[in-house]
């Protein structure tokens, strides 16, 4: 399946609202401006996601996973590298970590800020889908990509696609990278390609989005 | 069988004591609203931590009884549940959802990690489930963890700053090396100061280095210097106590001043070329203060600790460099005088052996021709004649070594009595005559008869005199002429020989009479004898208060010599009267009549013993000295600077410094400041090499104890009237034989 620029378009405008309330978000949180950004969007079949992700990290990512249901269902997930997940938390708790390892309280917060970020997204799909989507409570774990999305296609039979967004953090002059994904089954898929043509109709391309 | 009815009942039964369990047991706060954010739910959890009572707040609006929630702005997570949506809160971002303290001993509120989730039932949100943990304890676990990485970090910080300090202890320890090796190269004590100036100066980068060293008052003199010029500093001298080393050495710590630098004549010279900053050690040996090194900044600093242990460093190895340099100078001066010693001893024996074997020969040579009786009555008569005049010079020689023996060990004695010279020189010449016919030499003679009675021994005088005119003849050329004169001269008789002969070179002049030294044993030794003749004339003239002196025009110009005897002052039967006064406490034969013959002379006596100083006091005070005593070598030394005697007399063996020390100061010091004052030695020790490193030390007399007073009198007299040269004379290395011959 192979989204047409309009809808890519679409869906960019989509995550950035979402970004943008997840940067206010933290600003107030944490007190200090928070942006974030995204300059592409690409979708991918899950079971084909190692590619566009196995040269993101070589070693062990942090992620925060939170599984949402409803009409449309599927898993959300934010993926940090060790690294950028140890500096993030340095960034929003103005704490230093002398010993660049994530303690319990480090992985609440990456939990927390994940729990924030996925809850924007699917809170506009939500909007923009009209239907009611539920989340489970945010976990956060730590395993190599490979793991990852062997953990992700566990058991299921079914054609999954994954919506592969590249997120940006900044914070005080810094910068921290990682991935938002989004893996929907085809039938969830169809739904949001659908009502996204729909959502550019009704906005006669991209005006006033209200969620 | 149990009906559906039943399993229905059953099933609401377990999950009410599941409820019951969790809400008595959970480790946890759990609050469940419905959808109006009603409490349906508090557990026992949490009426533990809020005292706050179910059974009192069941029913009412969560936002109600915590309103902080609200203006915190959290009721929004709860409002997201009830959209579907669930947040977890960490206590990083959030602290506490409600606040309570961590324990009751706590006043810090405990930390909790919140979840909030809709409650669902049927795809229905029907209220919210919140659980509160308590994270307080992990959260300090995590600080102090924290911490210690952080201190590990700071360790290995400073583990490497050890590490680096290791390196340039290193790189200390090498330039500490180097400047103690070059210094080490250095033998004399100089170039081992100033090696090291350098060499601290080159490490630590400042602007002066100076090396003060100790004198024996404390004072420190200024030996080294590098960073200005040598001669605006070298030699100043800083007194005791004073100014910035003496501050170092009083202390005997290091010191650093900033600012107004002590006063002293060094720091006014140092203030001149910038100096604004001193940083000094102490040099010492078993904590007696050697001297001092301190460095000069022009920079308001003082030298980092570093730097005052690395010059630690360089001042205990300068310490111990100095003290060898010291022992080495000394013993190097030791070496040659034993060196030269050894070297005239050696010829000396040479000499003895040539001289005792040539009588021999013709003795043994004679001897057999006799023993053979092939030879007629005349030549046998030769020959005994022949034998008895080897025979005779024979023993001369052997009596010549004996008296130079006494001499040396101090036990040449003289029996004195009030003689007549005339009569000895007349006797002396009837000595000699046969010599002198034999080469055909005129004996002139001018002889006053009565020229007065002199102190004196008359064999000891006919030796002298005997010498005298030998040497005259040896020395002068067949047909020559010897004359003799006995005179008076004012209170002195004046015995003159005057030869035709070889004469002497004016630089051998001086040494004429010393004895042990060949001034050129190379010379072909055309004349016999072993030349001692004069050196024991000059000995016997001196014991007897005379001085002997010898002139010469130059080579074939003749030579005269001229000894001269102070006169008896009384008439012989005046002198029975004071010997008999003398046996009341002196012991020699000479006449004490002349009391008042030492009048004037200003004497310094030196001595630990006080019967020894009241004794010489005595002595000395009745014959007209000024006597001023010392009890030891300092209080010697400041009394030359405060009496300025005329004359030392110093005991050898005293506490503390001896004798010998002293002198050596006393010789340091410049002429006008007493360093040429004639002195005299008093030892127990009379062997030979006693006297002999009393003279090299300086004194210019050795009398053994115990002191025959007459015999100490005769050595004060004749360093009097002695025209004493330094050079010549003042040293040790310059004692031994000058054999006459080779002068002439």
């Amino acid at each position: 399946m192979v989204l047409t620029e309009r809808q890519n378009d679409a869906l960019t405008e989509l995550i950035n609202i979402a970004f943008a309330r997840t940067g206010a978000a933290l600003s107030e949180l944490t007190g200090h401006r928070v942006l974030l950004d995204s300059p592409s969007v690409a979708l991918h079949l899950a079971s084909e996601l190692d590619k566009s992700l196995s040269r993101f990290v070589p070693g062990e990512v942090a992620w925060i996973h939170q599984v949402f249901h409803g009409p449309v269902a599927g898993d959300a997930l934010l993926l940090l590298n060790y690294e950028g997940a140890v500096h993030l938390t340095e960034l929003l708790t103005d704490e230093s970590n002398d010993s660049n390892r994530l303690d319990e309280s480090a992985r609440e917060v990456l939990t927390e800020v994940g729990n924030i970020l996925l809850n924007a997204c699917l809170g506009v799909f939500g909007n923009v889908l009209h239907v009611h989507v539920g989340f489970s409570v945010p976990r956060l774990r730590l395993d190599t990509i490979k793991d990852l999305i062997a953990w992700l296609n566990r058991g299921r039979g079914e054609l999954r696609y994954a919506l592969v967004v590249f997120t940006r953090f900044q914070i005080k002059e810094s910068q921290v990278n990682g991935y938002l994904v989004l893996v929907l089954n085809m039938d969830a898929f169809d739904r949001l390609v659908k009502e996204i043509d729909e959502w550019i109709e009704e906005n006669n391309g991209r005006q006033n989005i209200n969620s | 069988m149990a009906t559906q009815t039943e399993h229905m009942i059953e099933d609401s039964r377990t999950n009410g004591a599941v409820f019951r369990w969790i809400n008595d047991h959970g480790n946890q706060g759990l609050i469940v609203t419905d959808e109006h954010l009603h409490i349906r739910i508090w557990n026992h959890w949490l009426e533990t931590k809020t005292h706050k009572q179910a059974e009192n707040i069941i029913g009412m609006s969560l936002l109600e009884v915590f309103p902080e929630l609200v203006t915190r702005q959290l009721d929004r997570y709860f409002r997201q549940a009830l959209e579907g949506r669930s947040n977890v809160l960490s206590q990083k971002l959030h602290k506490f959802l409600i606040e309570v303290p961590a324990s009751e001993l706590d006043v810090e509120p405990m930390r909790q990690s919140v979840r909030i989730s809709p409650l669902e039932e049927a795809g229905r949100v029907i209220g919210t489930v919140t659980v509160i943990d308590d994270v307080t304890e992990r959260v300090n676990r995590e600080a102090i963890l924290q911490r210690q990485l952080a201190q590990r970090a700071k360790l290995l910080e400073s583990e490497s700053a050890a590490r680096n300090a290791a390196e340039s202890a290193t790189t200390r320890l090498s330039n500490l090396q180097t400047i103690t090796d070059e210094a080490f190269a250095q033998k004399s004590l100089n170039d081992v100061l100033f090696k090291i100036v350098q060499g601290v100066r080159a490490v630590l980068n400042t602007a002066t280095v100076v090396l003060l060293m100790a004198d024996d008052r404390g004072d420190l003199i200024v030996r080294a210097i590098d960073g200005i010029e040598r001669e605006a500093v070298l030699g100043i001298r800083v007194p005791m106590g004073t100014g910035f080393a003496g501050m170092v050495a009083n202390a005997r710590k290091p010191i650093s001043v900033k600012g107004n630098l002590p006063a002293s004549p060094l720091n006014t010279v140092l203030q001149e070329h910038g100096i604004r900053a001193l940083s000094g050690i102490p040099l010492l040996i078993e904590n007696h203060v050697l001297g001092v090194i301190h460095v000069g900044m022009r920079e308001m600093r003082s030298l980092s600790d570093d730097d005052i242990r690395f010059l630690r460093l360089v001042g205990d190895r300068a310490s111990l460099l100095i003290e060898r340099a010291r022992s080495y100078e000394s013993e190097k001066i030791a070496r040659a005088y034993a060196e030269q010693a050894n070297r005239l001893k050696d010829q000396f024996l040479a000499t003895v052996s040539h001289e005792l074997r040539t009588p021999l020969n013709a003795i043994l040579g004679w001897a057999r021709l006799l023993q053979s009786g092939r030879i007629d009555q005349a030549t046998a008569g030769h020959a005994l004649s022949v034998i008895e005049r080897n025979a005779k010079a024979q023993a001369q020689l052997i009596d010549d070594l004996l008296d130079v023996s006494r001499i040396i060990s101090g036990k040449l004695r003289l029996n004195l009595s009030p003689v007549e010279t005339a009569p000895l020189v007349e006797a002396a010449l009837d000595a000699v005559r046969p010599a002198a016919d034999a080469k055909g030499i005129r004996l002139r003679t001018n002889i006053s008869v009565h020229v007065g009675p002199v102190p004196g021994d008359p064999d000891r005088i006919q030796q002298i005199v005997w010498n005298l005119l030998s040497n005259a003849i040896k020395f002068t050329p067949n047909e020559g002429d010897v004359f003799v004169s006995v005179e008076r001269n004012n209170s002195n008789v004046e015995i003159t020989v005057r030869d035709t002969g070889l004469g002497i070179r004016s630089e051998f002049l001086p040494f004429v009479f010393d004895r042990f030294r060949q001034a050129d044993s190379s010379v072909t030794r055309t004349h016999s004898g072993l030349g001692l003749g004069l050196a024991i004339v000059r000995h016997l003239v001196e014991l007897h208060g005379g001085t002997v002196h010898a002139e010469s025009d130059g080579e074939n110009q003749g030579a005269t010599f001229k000894v001269c005897f102070p006169v008896l002052g009384a008439k012989p039967e005046e002198v029975d009267q004071d010997e008999s006064s003398l046996k009341t406490g002196l012991q020699s034969a000479i006449p004490f009549d002349n009391a008042n013959s030492l009048h004037g002379l200003r004497i310094l006596i030196i001595d630990d013993d006080r019967d020894s100083l009241d004794l010489l006091v005595t002595v000395l005070q009745h014959c007209g000295a000024q006597v001023v005593t010392a009890s030891s070598a300092s209080e010697g030394l400041e009394a030359v600077s405060t009496v300025k005697p005329d004359i030392v007399i110093s005991d050898i063996e005293m506490p503390h410094e001896d004798g010998y020390a002293f002198m050596r100061k006393l010789r340091s010091l410049p002429g006008n400041q007493g360093g040429q004052i004639p002195s005299v030695a008093l030892t127990a020790h009379a062997k030979a090499e006693d006297r002999m490193r009393a003279l090299a030390a300086g004194f210019h007399i050795h009398v053994p104890k115990p002191v025959e007073p007459a015999e100490l009198l005769v050595a004060i007299k004749s360093l009097r009237e002695r025209n004493l040269k330094p050079d010549v004379d003042g040293g040790g290395q310059d004692s031994g034989v000058r054999g006459r011959r080779s002068g002439r």
